[in-house]
């Protein structure tokens, strides 16, 4: 395809605000598109993996037990805000927003996998569907019936992706995991935390990042088998996806560290033992002191970087102590833990009187890296986000206004996109059951009276 | 290090109840801190969750009440009043489902619970019809 001439000559600006435009993303083709998978799945691993190709298009069908759904949609902060209805069998209740961010886009099957006909049903989707994304524990579709190995049977193209803890085989391999275990297990919960000398706690990453990652490389390995099928093989692949091994894979230099000198990294809280001045300082003052809201109250934070020596010289200047750039001229001499000791304190000083905001521009009007640390209330109302479609107001046909995550990654003629939030249980059961299965309405309500659905 | 001298615990030398000065507070603070079992109230000085030495009785008010309290033989005090509320992310925090049918900026959401008459299949009502 010629490129338009108007295209060729914008700046390079233009002509990405032209190419990726986010209002016109729901006009394109999607990539994924003709690609179909089942999703077993449940919490957050499994589901990210397949709401990752959901976002690219895939058509997929995400099945969980009736009426109930599968436990995540259970969960939500505090037990505080849900959408409704859970179900159309239970209007009343609804679906926490944990759910939330881990199944866009997808369609809605509930089944019984306790019932033969279930897992009838399951072998005829499996005949139709390129991918399974799986995360039950080891083996058990496999015990069911509905593991790669049936499947492989009925249709030898199929990718199956299965995650978990801790691999199909070896001693481990029993155990169920959850993302928190996956990273204590993993090894990164050891370096994210406190430094001894601020009470030593290791700390936890609030959001289930280990989850998301390990959906993301899932899906990766995915793709990379459509891949090997279409163009290579033309046969299927089986895969397992490790929380564990996946928390330890991105470990940087920790790892290495240890195998070359027998160091065992240490927590260093909000300093870096690789550069300094690279950290998160203590402002002493609340950006909305008048807040109702506790968490707003809090005092700021705000992230400084200045670690080359005339960065760190520009520092010292503006908190007023050039006897610090005197005392500590070069990063060799200001890295070592005594002297990180002795520099942050003296910069939290300088910010003990300021909001995040005002230390945020001090830095600015001195030519230092800095940025405040931003709750999710500055993070949602940032404009640039909302014009890139990383976050976005979606008007869902099921929930009405919410506010969600967009992909944040831009493909400029075929653009992932989120066309609904999520959809209660069993939504989209007789869509499904009637495209795939061949099942007429009747037929539908009779697996419906019996539970099976 | 005894028990009692420990950085974020005031056990009271009068009744004996141990106070938990929760790290999220008192990590950094001086001020005055009530004890939860006999009222009397201390100066108390922490930086970095290390205390700068013994607590001092000394006279009312008090700043803030400890995160959490216990008698000698272990039983929690939680009354209102001696020990500080648990911090929380909004004022009208209940830990149950709180209703909503607008989002932050006004526009209709399903946020509250719904009778099988307010659905047309597995969708509300409201936006089936578009309100
Ligand atoms: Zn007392």
């Amino acid at each position: 395809m010629a490129i338009d001439k108007s295209l060729k000559d914008m700046t390079f600006e233009d002509y990405c605000r032209t190419v990726f435009n986010t209002k016109k993303r729901y006009d394109k083709p999607e990539v994924l598109k003709g690609i179909r998978a089942i999703s077993t799945t449940q919490y957050i691993l499994g589901p990210s993996c397949a709401a990752y190709l959901a976002e690219l298009g895939a058509e997929t069908i995400k099945v969980e037990l009736p009426k109930r759904g599968e436990p995540m949609r259970h969960t939500t902060p505090f037990n505080e805000p849900f959408l409704y209805p859970l179900s159309r069998w239970m209007p009343e209740k609804g679906t926490g927003l944990g759910f939330f961010g881990a199944n866009p886009n997808e369609y809605f099957l509930s089944l019984d996998f306790h019932k033969p006909e279930a897992i009838q049903i399951m072998k005829r989707l499996a005949a139709k569907s390129d991918v399974a994304c799986e995360n039950y524990r080891a083996g058990t579709f496999d015990r069911w019936g509905i593991g790669y190995r049936q499947f492989k049977d009925l249709n030898p193209r199929m990718i199956y992706q299965w995650m978990g803890g801790f691999g199909g085989w070896g001693p481990g391999r029993n155990r169920a995991s959850y993302d928190i275990l996956g990273q204590a297990q993993g090894g990164c919960f050891s370096i994210t935390g406190w430094h001894k000398e601020y009470g030593g706690m290791p700390s936890k990453q609030t959001i289930w990042i280990m989850d998301y990652w390990g959906g993301a490389i899932s899906a990766f390995n995915v793709l990379a088998c459509l891949y090997w099928r279409d163009n290579v093989s033309g046969k299927g692949n089986f895969l397992e996806y490790s929380q564990v091994h996946g928390a330890q894979r991105h470990l940087t230099d920790f790892i290495s560290l240890y195998g070359k000198t027998g160091i065992v990294p240490q927590r260093f809280g909000n300093f870096e033992p690789l550069l300094c001045v690279h950290g998160i300082l203590k402002c002493g003052k609340s950006s909305y002191p008048n807040s109702k809201n506790p968490q707003e109250q809090e005092v700021g934070y705000c992230l400084v970087s200045a670690y080359k020596d005339e960065d760190f010289q520009k520092l010292c200047k503006m908190i007023n102590r050039a006897d610090l750039a005197k005392k500590y001229p070069t990063h060799a001499d200001r890295v070592g833990a005594d002297a990180q000791s002795a520099i942050y304190p003296e910069l939290e000083k300088f910010a003990a009187d300021k909001t995040k905001e005002e230390f945020d521009k001090a830095c600015k009007a001195n030519g230092i890296l800095s940025q405040p640390v931003w709750n999710s209330k500055e993070v949602a109302a940032n404009e640039h986000w909302h014009m890139r479609g990383t976050l976005q107001w979606l008007d869902d046909p099921t929930f009405g206004d919410v506010l969600t995550q967009g992909p944040a990654y831009q493909l400029s003629d075929t653009p992932a996109r989120v066309r609904w939030a999520f959809k209660p249980v069993g939504a989209d059961n007789e869509y499904i059951l009637s495209k795939l299965c061949g099942y007429s309405g009747s037929k539908i309500a009779d697996l419906e009276q019996k539970e099976i659905i | 290090m005894p028990f009692k001298d420990a950085s974020l615990i005031l056990q009271c030398p009068k009744c004996d109840v141990i106070n938990y000065l929760d790290p999220f507070t008192f990590w950094n603070f001086k001020g005055k801190v009530k004890c939860a079992g006999c009222d009397v109230v201390y100066e108390v000085a922490l930086t970095n969750g290390i205390r700068a030495g013994a607590p001092k009785e000394t006279k009312g008010p008090h700043d803030r009440c400890p995160g959490f309290a216990q008698t000698k033989d272990w039983k929690p005090i939680t009354t209102p009043g001696k020990v500080a509320a648990a911090p929380q992310a909004r004022e009208d925090f209940q830990g149950k489902p709180i209703p909503i049918s607008k989002s932050i900026r006004g526009k209709v959401v399903s946020g509250k619970p719904l009778t099988a008459a307010d659905l047309v299949g597995s969708v509300p009502k409201m936006f089936y019809n578009g309100n």
